[in-house]
């Protein structure tokens, strides 16, 4: 198995969730992330096909997302590399997604108990 | 399923029975709604800022704190961050209509990178802190 890009996300800790959201912060890169959540695994060819972008790009943003740990390449039977997710990389973006909007939530309702009295 | 439309940023918005002057006093006020205010005072334009919530605690520095006018939106932000966690960027708007007050708050985290990856940002601001913190 080899993994999709350059390795190093950047250290440890924040750091490393810092580069799963810059990973995910490109709208081409979410969309292969979205098609490899729907399909499991996907190819190159298979990227391109869906997208109004290069096949050297399509391997670029695999690279970006390899080096953010959130995909991985393995070479198949044939010569061609198949990409899936990693298994819960995407969960640490969520968990912090879903607990800063309760804590917003939380502290607008206590902005309308302050104000509307 | 992932949410990419949010991306790294969250985005809340509430829309609330009070004037833009009195909403504003209240935002300007940490203890008022961002849990319990650790240093006195309100939010002021490279002033800092301490709060504590049931989730932590939270210190930062504040960027902006411009006052809602005419037709123009208040608007209020801050970088802040809890414990070792690197630093985000908060920014909160005041819309004043002819009988309620939109509030629009946008956190967003820096996404980690060569250039200025969120450790950076999160030590420039603690720098920037204890700057103020010696010097006031």
């Amino acid at each position: 198995m080899s993994t999709a890009g350059a390795t190093g996300a950047g250290g440890a800790g924040g750091d490393r969730l810092g580069a799963v959201f810059g990973a995910l912060s490109d709208p081409h890169r979410r969309h292969m992330v979205e098609t490899m959540l729907r399909d499991g695994e996907t190819t190159v060819p298979a990227l391109t096909a869906g997208l109004p972008i290069t096949r050297q790009a399509v391997a670029k943003h695999l690279g970006a997302l390899g080096a953010a740990g959130l995909v991985v390449g393995e070479r198949g039977p044939g010569r061609e590399v198949r990409y899936r997710l990693v298994p819960g990389a995407l969960a640490p973006a969520a968990t912090w997604l879903r607990a800063t909007e309760a804590a917003w939530d939380r502290r607008l309702h206590r902005l309308r108990g302050a104000v509307e009295r | 399923m992932i949410q990419a439309e949010r991306g790294e940023r969250v985005r809340r918005e509430i829309e609330l029975d009070a004037a833009p002057d009195e909403v504003w006093r209240a935002l300007r006020t940490p203890g008022e709604w961002l849990g319990e205010a650790l240093q006195d005072g309100e939010l002021e334009e490279g002033g800092t800022l301490a709060v504590r919530d049931d989730d932590g605690e939270r210190h930062g520095v504040v960027e902006a704190v411009e006052p809602p006018e005419h037709e123009r939106p208040g608007r209020l932000a801050w970088w802040w961050w809890r414990g070792d966690e690197p630093a985000t960027h908060v920014e909160v708007l005041v819309v004043g209509g002819p009988a309620r007050t939109r509030v629009i708050v946008v956190e967003a985290r820096p996404a980690a990178g060569p250039v200025m990856g969120a450790r950076w940002v999160t030590r420039l601001a603690r720098v920037r802190a204890a700057t103020r913190l010696v010097s006031a």
